[in-house]
């Protein structure tokens, strides 16, 4: 976990995103630099001011820090961060960038995930470096739908459960995304429909995989005692830390060295996040949770405690996460229907939530929102608040 | 043999070095599936680790598995990116009686469940140069 003097030193003050598209017709960098001044103009905060930026790219399918530097004319940065990472990354960064501000390595820093992933690069079948990949790949077992699938089928071995409850995530999610001028798909979604959803890897459906897009999304960080004078209400990091569990892979996608694949990092971060957060798992109001797949928002659920283990998918069918739910999880449809800009647009929309502009408006304004990036072995986690 | 690429492994190269791909291409070439063991605590693991994930110890030797093990998990590919001749087929994820846990194809026609006892197939894994696993008892 992150000391508190840190976190208490910043303050998440702007979001940006670009249209989410299947083709952009643009360069990746357009769409990073394009996020990124997205994020400064609902702050209000003059580019000159940024100096630290932070991104992540999977298989080298994005613009690196400095290109986005250039790109919007910044006299410099004093600090930057090019990680090497997937949907582990977002609130990672976050706390990087909270990192580098309470050192006094940067003042603003932005973050950003851009791709053309459905027009250029596809991030699924995105492939990792290695030996350990090199005999997936000879397996034809070669797509991240394939390698979550492992973790879903234990999942549901683990809890008694048959494959179609998992049906309950993308059901509820599209409830959602009906109403997200963003998501790429707003169709409402019965359990007819989902059962016609042809079947890509047992147990996933099309629509319990996110889907790939082009597009951008960045976040602002900025020290603390600046952020009061920006446009938007500032937000706090309450609590938040990165976890990779014991015996982690030798890439994202190999978890043959992982001991239980019905449990994820959230299980290693959850007790230290709400006693830091000073919350208990019943008191958050919201949830904004990875889910590349419908089994990672059950996964999550649990090991972050919001559910009890095997309880996560009954508790999303019975409309506990819905509008008017206890805890409103996935508000913006998730990265299932909005599409995937990889988890930060997980974060963006906890922050937009609590400054009362979610891509959708839930009964009970939040003041809280637990927040995850990453499906697997490692992954990052945050809850956030209003000051 | 205390070496992770002792001298008797087929196929190296002359300076003992393993080729290009290292542990698994040349596992699935041989049709031999090598687990590393510890020596200060007999933990057991796929050696292309380098160290023992258990204890870091870098004391070990290969044995030969004996190649039988349970099903874990599995997923069953229906559709691809890249088209396949083969679908729909199932990966599994199996537990080696030996400890460490492997990803290989089961056979066609059979359909997987949890603990299903499977065997490696090292002709076959040596003819496709893909790791094959069959169930127990049958041909």
């Amino acid at each position: 976990m992150i000391q508190q003097s840190v976190l208490d030193a910043v303050a998440i003050t702007g979001v940006g995103y670009t249209p989410i598209s299947r083709r952009s017709g643009t360069s990746v960098l357009e769409l990073a630099t394009s996020a990124c001044a997205g994020a400064l103009d609902d702050a209000g905060l003059p580019a000159s001011e940024v100096d630290g930026i932070a991104t992540f790219s999977f298989a080298a399918d994005s613009v690196p820090a400095q290109a986005v530097a250039t790109d919007l004319g910044l006299d410099g940065l004093s600090w930057s961060l090019d990680a090497s990472m997937g949907g582990q990354a977002p609130c990672y960064l976050v706390l990087n960038s909270a990192m580098a501000i309470a050192s006094g390595a940067a003042n603003n820093v932005l973050i950003y995930r851009a791709l053309n992933g459905r027009s250029g690069s596809r991030v699924g079948q995105a492939r990792s470096p290695g030996e350990a990949a090199d005999h997936r790949y000879s397996l034809g077992f070669d797509a991240y739908a394939q390698f979550i699938a492992l973790w879903a089928r234990r999942y549901l071995i683990e809890t008694s459960q048959a494959d179609e409850e998992l049906s309950a995530v993308p059901i509820a999610q599209r409830a959602y995304a009906q109403h997200n001028a963003r998501a790429m798909v707003r169709d409402p979604l019965t359990y007819d429909d989902y059962l016609e959803s042809p079947v890509l890897v047992e147990p996933f459906r099309f629509v319990d995989c996110t889907i790939e897009v082009d597009g951008a999304c960045a976040v602002l960080v900025s020290r603390r005692n600046q952020a009061s004078d920006l446009r938007q209400l500032p937000i706090r990091i309450l609590s938040g830390g990165y976890a990779a569990g014991h015996r982690s892979g030798l890439d994202p996608g190999d978890s043959s060295l992982w001991s239980d694949l019905s449990r994820n990092y959230t299980s290693i971060l959850a007790e230290d996040l709400w006693k830091q957060a000073g919350l208990s798992p019943d008191e958050v109001d919201m949830a904004q949770i990875y889910d590349c797949f419908s089994s990672s928002v059950a996964i999550g659920l649990e090991g972050l405690r919001l559910a009890e283990r095997g309880g996560a998918l009954e508790m999303i069918r019975s409309g506990q996460t819905g509008y008017g739910g206890r805890l409103p999880v996935n508000t913006n449809g998730g990265l299932l229907s909005e599409g995937y800009l990889h988890g930060m647009n997980t974060v963006a929309e906890g922050v937009l939530q609590l400054q009362g502009r979610g891509a959708t408006a839930p009964a009970q304004q939040p003041e809280t929102c637990v927040v995850t990036s990453g499906a697997m072995m490692d992954g990052s986690a945050m809850v956030l608040g209003r000051w | 043999m205390k070496s992770p690429r002792g001298p008797s492994f087929p196929g190296e190269g002359e300076k003992g070095l393993p080729l290009a791909g290292g542990y698994w291409s040349q596992e699935l070439a041989s049709g031999r599936l090598v687990v590393a063991r510890c020596h200060p605590e007999d933990h057991c693991w796929i050696p292309v680790i380098t160290r023992c994930p258990e204890c870091g110890t870098t004391d070990w030797t290969e044995h030969l598995a004996r190649g039988y093990g349970s099903v874990y998990s599995w997923a069953t590919v229906h559709r691809t990116a890249t088209p396949a001749s083969d679908l729909p087929y199932t990966i599994v994820d199996v537990v080696l009686d030996e400890g460490p846990r492997v990803y290989g194809r089961l056979v066609s026609g059979v359909t997987p469940e949890p603990s299903l006892r499977v065997v490696f197939d090292p002709d076959e894994t040596s003819r496709l140069q893909r790791l094959l696993f069959r169930p127990l008892g049958r041909g």
